[in-house]
């Protein structure tokens, strides 16, 4: 039984690791802290893996690191601590200028706004997901969606004729 | 909404580093955490055992509360109505079950004081002392409605109420360090008193306590409201040895 409940464990850690990753860094926008979010989050999922049904575990899933992002913006979830800065040069594509300012535009929302639009754009969650993740109305995620994205869009480049 | 869309995918993947969490790492972690979950579950269920154990076993004997100590001046007359008053309660609250409902007994017209154990004080001279201290009050718990009375007298070496009363069920007399005591059980109506009185140097003290909720008076015929007057005769006794009600 729990060998059983390991290996299917692990199959979606295996499967889900990366894209939820990807998720976290979105969310808090540094890649250390998105690791111990991540796997905060499938620490948790371990504990009801039992319980939790297999059409629902992504959703649930998804939760727990809106949960732990959330509640990590209150109290750090850890902090780092490092003699010197790392002399490891960034990879390549790390600090292109397009990026920089998308992550400028995403640190000055807060945490819940940036949160709206990961989930509907990154995620492609329908605006009654991400209303009913965040325990709010829907008229309130398309509003403040509605301001993150206007943040975003004032730093990109503006956009050719066919991409119109 | 496609730029956004495109910006973001590019944000979380241009430059990913590479993964640093790996699946056996994680699972470690994961059954730790579980076992650690369900321990300190155990833990806490243990405890909340234990909690209502102790509970179960101190609460129903735990002594009663001290509170503060009751007053020491004897300079004024009002002084020394608050500080017998304080020193009654004390002691007739020690001998009664803490849920039992105290009330002053009163006579029609008269205001009950906040503190039901408030002594009147009815002047007979001029000295703080030189007045007739006395008050009762109803208590009621669940085997009915009593009540217990005190009566101090500045009579120095009077005597207490004489055996061979009409009604009376006992009487002893009882020489005691503090000075002579009489003891008697008498009925009262329907209702049945425990009566003790003891001659101080200064005073006579007198404590009694009835089976009846009902206010002493003359010409009233007291109903018996519950089968045994609220103090036993030897609970009256100790509260007329009650130290600090000498005037």
């Amino acid at each position: 039984m729990g060998a059983s409940r390991d290996l299917d464990f692990s199959e979606y850690f295996a499967a889900r690791v990366q894209r939820f990753r990807r998720v976290a860094f979105a969310f808090c926008g540094d890649w250390h802290q998105a690791e111990d979010l991540v796997q905060a989050m499938f620490v948790q999922l371990y504990r009801r893996w039992r319980r939790v049904r297999p059409d629902t575990v992504d959703a649930y899933a998804r939760r727990i690191l809106l949960n732990l992002f959330l509640a990590g913006r209150r109290t750090s979830v850890r902090e780092y601590v490092m003699a010197s800065p790392p002399d490891q040069e960034s990879p390549p594509g790390r600090d292109t200028p397009v990026r920089l300012d998308v992550e400028r535009a995403l640190s000055g929302l807060t945490p819940r706004q940036r949160a709206m639009v990961v989930l509907q754009f990154l995620e492609d969650l329908p605006v009654a997901e991400v209303a009913s993740l965040l325990g709010v109305a829907e008229g309130t995620v398309k509003s403040q969606t509605a301001r993150g994205v206007e943040a975003l869009r004032a730093v990109l480049p503006a956009p050719t004729a066919e991409e119109r | 909404m496609e730029d956004v869309r495109s910006a973001l995918t590019a944000y979380v993947t241009e430059g990913e580093p590479p993964l640093g969490l790996s699946t056996s790492g994680v699972l470690a972690s994961a059954r730790r955490s579980r076992r650690q979950h369900l321990l300190t579950g155990a833990v806490a269920l243990v405890v909340v055992a234990l909690a209502l154990g102790l509970a179960v076993v101190v609460l129903p004997h735990r002594a009663p509360v001290a509170g503060p100590p009751c007053p020491s001046s004897s300079d004024t007359r009002s002084a020394l109505v608050d500080r017998l008053s304080c020193v009654v309660g004390k002691a007739v609250r020690s001998l009664l079950d803490p849920e039992a409902q105290i009330t002053r007994l009163t006579i029609p017209g008269e205001t009950p004081p906040e503190d039901p154990f408030h002594l009147i004080a009815d002047a007979i001279g001029d000295a703080p002392g030189e007045a007739i201290f006395h008050m009762g009050v109803r208590v009621t718990d669940s085997l009915g409605s009593g009540s217990v009375y005190v009566l101090i007298l500045p009579t120095g070496n009077a005597g207490g109420p004489p055996c061979g009363e009409p009604d009376e069920i006992t009487c002893r007399t009882e020489p005691t360090p503090q000075g002579t005591m009489w003891l008697s059980t008498l009925r009262t109506g329907d209702a049945v008193k425990n009566r003790v009185a003891l001659a101080v140097p200064n005073a006579l003290v007198q404590f009694w306590s009835t089976s009846s909720g009902v206010l002493e008076q003359k010409d009233v015929h007291l109903p018996e409201q519950r089968p045994e007057p609220t103090l036993t005769l030897a609970q009256v006794r100790q509260l007329a040895l009650t130290p600090g009600l000498g005037l």
